[in-house]
């Protein structure tokens, strides 16, 4: 499997005057080239901050203070603002969360996506730019007819495929798509899931999926990353991971979905996530984990460490 | 139909009118029926996509709005003929617990203040005996009142101030608590949380709650009945796990295949269809569905499908 994306050792901090927290604490990660790569964790555990980081869209008060993202064997963080600019969209395309209502109400879709190419291509012509939109357009399940449309006169779901096929307009190798599902009604939802499958066979497209919503995941991702207060705590096919989850967190985490038609007595995780401007020593999730061992998990950082030949995990449980 | 129901809605419709010179109008409830059996406690959850009228309804049954057209009966009485003093006994009976945990705080006051409020509101305790009340209700949410009380919104997690908020419905002791996406804010490991203690207090305290939820995985974990609304109407009311397990309605179908399921060894196989491409859709006399719908027959188009009874639930669908 050829690497498509490395980050190394990934560290983002927000700072104020007088504390720091750390988002993104010291992430590892690889996504092979044409997989849908998964990203799951609960609210504020870092998955957008990540995300934002890989194109350096982090803003101040929040730094990368540490690490590489190497992308096609260059690492993005070391290029400077017009070549990052080269990348941006054209190797690597980003759906931020709600994108959907981003769009400018004022302009006709074919409009704003002739924008985004002549930003990229200066010299491409107009018939050009039509006739790839409306093949696109086709190939995301919209009539070429709403090119000539009004964002306002579109669903939700409709603007999805809108902004999905906006992100695909300059081929990318790389998709990110953060909570493209979320708020979208259920029915809708599994149509962008079938979508963003299928752009990923049709194209090739490799994908990094950021949900929270482990349904999802499981329905759509090949290898899955679980994220805990800015570490990744667990990586993995998706299959084994549900079948056999082996960090306490991931194991809670999918004992606490609800599947419909169940009645069995779902278990919530006691306890809070850790307030990341005070961490406690040792593994993060020790406070609210049944099976830390004293003396060890509340004093010694766990390393992801490889378990199996595909799987990773960071937890004392595994030592040998 | 007997006076046995806690809450009856007959025929009730609500239209909203919008713009100034062109005015438009929504139907957002159309001639929904539907009751909540009294004999004891039960989940009735209220399902629907975004739209699709279910907080409407809510509105209606707390009184902030008032139907068009219809009765609200609880127990055997019309809620809308009420006057100030049996709407008092009313507001106490039935209690509301909504979506956002996050803003239903007023962020200059402990939390006590939401409590203490509702509990002289109500008229349901006066001087010391107020403590005892508030400090009763936390405790019944499985809080412990020396750790929560004096502390300000911000200094709470969401699962903590939604704990909170159904404290503070439980104060004027209810017998119904009309739950407004109580959960769908709120992350995986919290939500199975607040679910078990809808449970619990539903076994403990007899309460009975309406569940309005777009989530069908959740609402089928806690349910006893459901009724599924499109587009403003019922398409179909009855026990949850035969509606869910064997969903007769065409809409209800569609429903319940979409639900991601959280397993990846059962992905979806078949592919559903992109969504209607042109927007413009001519008006529907007959089933609201008809344009989606894969079953639909020429007599569809005549008239709204009656809900009639089918078996031991109710559908809107002349395939029955």
């Amino acid at each position: 499997m050829r690497v498509l994306l490395k980050i190394e050792e990934l560290t983002v901090a927000y700072e104020s005057d007088s504390q720091r927290l750390l988002a993104v604490n010291n992430v590892n990660l690889e996504i092979f080239q044409g997989e849908i790569f998964g990203l799951a964790g609960e609210s504020a555990c870092g998955k957008t901050t990540l995300a934002n980081s890989i194109l350096r869209l982090i803003k101040p008060p929040g730094r990368i203070i540490g690490g590489k993202v190497i992308f096609d064997g260059v690492d993005l963080l070391s290029l400077d603002e017009n070549e990052l600019q080269k990348i941006r969209w054209e190797k690597i395309a980003y759906i931020p969360q709600a994108s959907m209502n981003a769009l400018n109400p004022v302009l006709r879709i074919y409009d704003q996506l002739a924008d985004v190419v002549r930003a990229h291509r200066k010299d491409i012509l107009d018939e050009e730019i039509r006739k790839r939109a409306e093949e696109l357009f086709v190939s995301v399940g919209l009539a070429p007819e709403v090119l000539k449309m009004y964002p306002h006169e579109l669903s939700g779901g409709m603007r999805q495929r809108v902004i999905i096929a906006m992100s695909l307009i300059l081929n990318p190798k790389l998709l990110i798509a953060d909570e493209p599902t979320t708020a979208l009604d259920v029915v809708v939802q599994r149509g962008i899931i079938q979508l963003l499958k299928d752009i990923n066979k049709k194209f090739g497209t490799t994908i990094l999926l950021i949900t929270h919503d482990m349904a999802v995941h499981a329905q759509i991702v090949d290898r899955l990353a679980v994220m805990y207060a800015g570490k990744i705590v667990e990586v993995g096919p998706v299959k084994d991971m549900f079948e056999k989850p082996l960090h306490p967190y991931t194991q809670m985490l999918i004992a606490s979905i609800p599947r419909a038609g169940e009645k069995r007595r779902l278990s919530g995780i006691p306890g809070l996530p850790p307030d990341l401007r005070k961490l406690p020593p040792g593994c993060l999730f020790h406070p609210r984990c049944p099976f830390r061992i004293l003396g060890r998990c509340d004093s010694i950082e766990p390393e992801l460490k490889q378990v199996s030949k595909d799987r990773k995990v960071a937890c004392h449980l595994y030592d040998r | 139909m007997s006076n046995l129901n806690l809450l009856e809605l007959k025929n009730v419709s609500k239209t909203f009118v919008s713009g100034f010179l062109f005015k438009k109008k929504v139907v957002a409830v159309d001639n929904v029926s539907f009751s909540i059996p009294g004999e004891k406690p039960v989940i009735f959850v209220l399902a629907g996509e975004s739209g699709s009228g279910k907080s409407t309804i809510a509105r209606i049954i707390l009184r902030f709005i008032k139907p068009d057209k219809g009765e609200v009966l609880y127990r055997g009485r019309n809620i809308l003929t009420f006057n100030s003093k049996e709407l008092l006994l009313y507001r106490r009976e039935v209690q509301a617990v909504f979506q956002d945990p996050y803003s239903a705080f007023n962020p200059v006051y402990p939390v006590d203040h939401i409590l203490s409020l509702t509990a002289r509101r109500m008229e349901v305790a006066q001087g010391k005996e107020i403590e005892e009340v508030i400090d009763e209700a936390l405790i019944s949410v499985g809080l412990r009142p020396e750790e929560i009380r004096g502390k300000y919104p911000y200094q709470l997690s969401g699962g903590q101030r939604q704990r909170i908020l159904l404290a503070r419905a439980l104060i004027p002791r209810p017998r119904l608590i009309v739950a407004d996406e109580p959960v769908s804010m709120l992350d995986a490991s919290l939500r199975a949380e607040i679910l078990n203690l809808m449970l619990d207090l539903k076994a403990e305290h007899r309460v009975s709650f309406l569940y309005i939820t777009h989530d069908l995985s959740t609402a089928s974990y806690v349910g006893d009945y459901i009724a599924v609304l499109y587009k403003g109407s019922l398409a179909e009311v009855g026990p949850i796990d035969d509606v869910v397990s064997n969903p007769y309605h065409p809409y209800t179908q569609l429903l319940m295949s979409s639900i991601p399921i959280p397993d990846p060894s059962k992905r979806w196989q078949e592919k559903i269809a992109a969504p209607e491409i042109s927007v413009a859709r001519e008006p529907v006399s007959g089933c609201k569905f008809y344009d989606r719908c894969p079953l639909r027959k020429e007599e569809c188009r005549r008239a709204p499908p009656p809900l009639k009874k089918v078996g031991n639930r109710h559908v809107a669908c002349y395939l029955y």
